[in-house]
């Protein structure tokens, strides 16, 4: 009778832990890319579901050398969408490590093997999730340490009518894209994917 | 008492003491050990101790072990945890993880009509089954337990919400939410506040299973059967509901036990020790 008991138990955390296995949300993805001077290379792209109300992508990328430099960060090409986006760092730093530091939309003083960790957050209904968009464009620096937030930059060329130089080097495509500060070049870009749940079951 | 016994006691006697100091080496606001360490801020990365030993479909021998270089952080904590767990027994769980120990202080918290008791579901079935699926989904493309519902990226960022906009956008998702709620239903609200550790949790998984391997030869909570009387004393303060009683006699579960010798002080007997 034990055994019984102990097979059903059995059974049943395995079915439940497929279950686990096999859901798949579409409102977050994890993105990782290797960020480089010639432009980066993405491992694998965001992939998210159309439809929803708030979007996650967890973007983890690697320095690879000789590039260093402070990096700008923006999501382009989601028209529509208030996004934010927020640096993984210590909340109390004891300076033991050197770490990029991200204020202003730009990650300051990387360097080649540092590992980058931005979480984005995307709303389609104009507002950040984490504050207000209206008080992100009013005032981002205020938001907090590591978080930064923009008012919808539609596109790449938006951010240059801004005043800033920044060279696109292809994709259309809604991105979180990095450009070198200094020399505007694009060091990585990273797609973003809005597919259907029928498109993502595929 | 020799002087053995007098040192081993240190652990009963200050073990909420090392669980509050473990919680704060290891999690905001601090984060000491990985700041100290890596100058990360949490488990993922060089730390994360539950991937490299998943072998996903299609992966190379090269990229496997590439996983333990990317993880090397990690890779060593877990070898450290197997090697004293093989022959002192789980002190990392009972003692030193942050999760274990944040649920179960946290546990203690809550009012014990609250509590859920989950110890009429055996904790070992459902932990191999869920190891099972663990290992082998990933194998044969089925999916993935790993980052999705991880303990040691949930609780990191659940300390470190209350500080930081990235920590709090991990909960932002349904994945973190369902995190959050296994955590706060198997662990804060369960009866000894190990419920998670008992059934989802890998690191605990495979740790049981060297800590029922060292049970032969390492050292391990062990009843005395010429002092027992079979009171059920031990029973109802176990964590991990570990110990049943078999003809009036308690008998201990290697396969569940950890170290925390809650059944050493409850025992009226004196009939359970650490040898």
């Amino acid at each position: 009778m034990q055994n019984i008991k102990t097979m059903i138990t059995f059974s049943a955390a395995v079915g439940l832990s497929l279950l686990g296995a096999v859901s798949h949300f579409g409102d977050s993805a994890h993105s990782m890319a290797l960020l480089s001077k010639d432009g980066g290379r993405v491992k694998h792209a965001a992939h998210f579901e159309t439809g929803l109300n708030r979007y996650v992508m967890i973007a983890t990328a690697t320095v690879l050398p000789p590039y260093r430099g402070d990096v700008r960060v923006a999501v382009e090409n989601v028209p529509g969408m208030a996004w934010a986006i927020h640096n993984s760092e210590p909340v109390i730093p004891l300076g033991l490590h050197r770490q990029p530091i991200f204020r202003d939309h730009i990650l300051k003083g990387v360097q080649p093997r540092d590992r980058l960790v931005l979480w984005v957050v995307m709303r389609p209904d104009g507002r950040s999730s984490a504050a207000g968009a209206e008080e992100a464009a009013a005032a981002p620096a205020e938001l907090g340490p590591g978080a930064s937030c923009c008012p919808l930059p539609e596109s790449v060329e938006a951010v240059e009518e801004s005043g800033n130089q920044y060279h696109h080097s292809g994709g259309t495509g809604p991105a979180l894209a990095f450009y070198d500060q200094a020399s505007g070049n694009q060091v990585m870009r990273v797609p973003i994917h809005f597919n259907s749940k029928e498109d993502r079951a595929e | 008492m020799s002087a053995n016994t007098t040192k081993i006691s240190l652990w009963a006697k200050y073990r909420t003491l090392i669980l509050v100091l473990a919680a704060m080496a290891f999690l905001p606001p601090l984060a000491l050990i990985f700041q100290a360490s890596t100058g990360g801020v949490n488990f993922c990365g060089e730390w994360c101790p539950r991937m490299f030993f998943t072998w996903r479909e299609g992966m190379t021998t090269t990229q496997f072990f590439m996983g333990f270089l990317r993880s090397y952080m990690g890779v060593a904590l877990v070898a450290a945890i197997l090697l004293s767990t093989l022959l002192f027994g789980r002190y990392w769980c009972s003692h030193l993880c942050p999760v274990g120990s944040s649920t179960e202080l946290g546990s203690r918290l809550v009012p014990k009509k609250l509590r859920i008791n989950y110890t009429g579901i055996s904790a070992p079935p459902v932990r191999y089954g869920y190891l099972a699926v663990y290992l082998l989904a990933p194998l044969f493309g089925i999916g993935s337990l790993c980052c999705s519902y991880c303990n040691f990226a949930t609780m990191p960022r659940l300390f470190g919400a209350a500080f930081l906009e990235a920590d709090l956008a991990y909960f932002l998702r349904t994945a973190g939410l369902i995190n959050l709620g296994m955590i706060i239903l198997l662990g804060f609200m369960a009866r000894g506040g190990r419920g998670y550790c008992n059934f989802f949790c890998p690191i605990g998984a495979l740790d049981s299973l060297v800590n029922r391997i060292g049970a032969r030869f390492g050292k391990r909570m062990r009843v005395n059967a010429d002092k027992c009387n079979g009171c059920g004393a031990c029973e109802k303060v176990c964590p991990t509901w570990a110990i049943d009683r078999d003809q009036q006699q308690a008998t201990i579960n290697h396969y569940s036990c950890f170290p925390c010798r809650e059944c050493q002080k409850a025992c009226p007997q004196q009939a359970i020790d650490y040898r």
